[in-house]
């Protein structure tokens, strides 16, 4: 065996990660390889250098601070009067001292993002980036359409869709109750691009611990049935009213596209009944 | 949720997740090279976790959810800029590997003592992202392979391949740096 083959049990040696029959394996070689001997110094070298010259950084003391200014806002940001939140703000312990600036906190991180966070549309797009993004594993109920189907009805007050459409996978299902009551939530794999269904209840919008709805969607959904709107970044968001259930549909397809999608297995999918 | 969850979500999530908040830092630090992106990572990183907090598995390692966290924020904001690890051209380190019967570069610990710590710095923010995460988490951290693998959810042999080719650059790049620094390379 030529040396590259020992290269990398030689970073395991340094590392202290080799098996004793690796280490013994290595020191054989080493005992007769001046060159390989050198290698080892030096990783050795690098490592403790490393070590001993990039010293811990402590975080800055005003992190600490922003982060749980953040965390207070999001808290007191979840769904309910404003009354209670700020009810709630009062009676946290950890917040009594700093409420005056929690609230700016608060109020900042809801009208200065212009996110108000109950809003179906923001909420969806949120949920959509961050299921999609896969920094999280989310535990799905099923991606078998009929048990999802039965997971869902004995946990809605509305029928969920689970349409069936052409070229797409259905990856599972997942239902939020965390913080905005009952969303129902379905995610399609379509050639590598995702489709997320978010769904809720049409009754419950805009009550306490739902989610809301912009007057004039909440108009022309009453009117023409469907909603469409084109996102800066190009994500297109479909709405539309069911029955009893308000569906969002989110996708970095073109509207149309998602449309097209979306009718592809039930032509009858968006109309109203 | 009812008030008296909220609060409790709450409370859990300062006392098991926030005491991390200088590890994350830390690591943050190295991987942007700057105070000012660490932070606003690590802080976006709570704000992701918190509201995700219901996914995180109790008694399983919160370091590591985090770490996941932070990770996929960092690849998500900077993924566009930098390239993948697998495209980055790794000839010049391939090349001195071959030269000398497979030794690599020249003997390092002369060059080390004339580096700032900001060559090193510079020296490891130029690591392509895959390779400059192990070397972090195992070289300053202090992490093993195991818990490398956990993190970053790959498989041992990866860590120690990564952290191989990770050291290699980092070597060449270190001896660049100290010749520029005025170190005269004895084989030069
Ligand atoms: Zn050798």
């Amino acid at each position: 065996m030529n040396c590259n083959s020992y290269q990398e049990l030689i970073t395991g040696a340094v590392d202290g990660e080799l098996t004793q029959e690796e280490k013994r394996f290595l020191s054989l070689h080493l005992e007769g390889c001046a060159g390989c001997r050198s290698e080892y110094d030096s990783e050795i070298s690098l490592k403790t250098f490393l070590r001993e010259t990039m010293l811990g950084h402590d975080a800055p003391a005003d992190l600490l601070k922003a982060v749980s200014d953040d965390l207070r806002g999001q808290m007191a940001a979840s769904p309910g009067s404003w009354v209670d939140r700020w009810k709630e703000a009062f009676s946290a312990p950890f917040a009594r001292p700093a409420l005056a600036l929690g609230l700016t906190v608060v109020l900042a991180i809801i009208f200065l993002t212009g996110q108000p966070s109950n809003d179906i549309i923001d909420q969806s797009l949120a949920r959509y980036e961050m299921v999609t993004e896969e920094t999280f594993t989310v535990q799905y109920a099923s991606s078998e359409p009929a048990i999802l189907k039965t997971f869902f009805e004995a946990r809605t007050d509305f029928p969920v869709l689970i349409p069936e459409m052409k070229d797409c996978k259905l990856l599972g299902g997942v239902l939020d109750q965390n913080p905005n009551g009952a969303v129902a939530e379905v995610l399609y794999d379509h050639a590598s691009e995702h489709i997320f269904l978010s769904q809720i209840s049409w009754n419950s919008l805009g009550k306490e611990g739902s989610l809301s709805i912009e007057a004039d969607v909440k108009e022309q959904l009453l009117k023409e049935n469907l909603f469409i709107r084109t996102m800066p970044n190009g994500n297109s968001v479909v709405l539309w009213k069911k029955g009893a259930t308000l569906c969002a549909a989110v996708s970095t397809m073109s509207s149309d596209d998602l449309i097209y999608c979306l009718t592809s297995g039930d032509p009858e999918l968006l109309s109203q009944h | 949720m009812p008030k008296h969850e909220r609060s409790q979500k709450h409370k859990d999530f300062e006392e098991e997740a926030l005491p991390h908040l200088d590890l994350l830092f830390n690591f943050a630090r190295k991987m942007t090279n700057s105070s000012e992106d660490a932070s606003d990572l690590v802080q976006e990183t709570y704000l992701k976790a918190y509201r995700f907090w219901h996914s995180y598995e109790k008694g399983t390692n919160i370091k590591a959810w985090l770490f996941r966290i932070l990770r996929n924020t960092y690849i998500n904001r900077y993924r566009k800029e930098s390239k993948g690890p697998d495209e980055v051209d790794f000839e010049s380190v391939q090349n001195l590997n071959h030269k000398s019967n497979g030794h690599g570069t020249p003997p390092l610990d002369q060059a080390l003592g004339s580096l700032m710590e900001d060559d090193v710095s510079t020296a490891i923010a130029s690591l392509p992202d895959d390779f400059r995460t192990v070397v972090i988490l195992c070289d300053i951290e202090g992490l093993s392979y195991e818990e490398i693998a956990e993190f970053v959810e790959c498989p041992i042999g990866t860590v120690r391949s990564r952290l191989h080719r990770g050291r290699r650059f980092l070597r060449t790049q270190l001896l660049e740096y100290a010749r520029k620094r005025g170190y005269a390379n004895k084989s030069n």
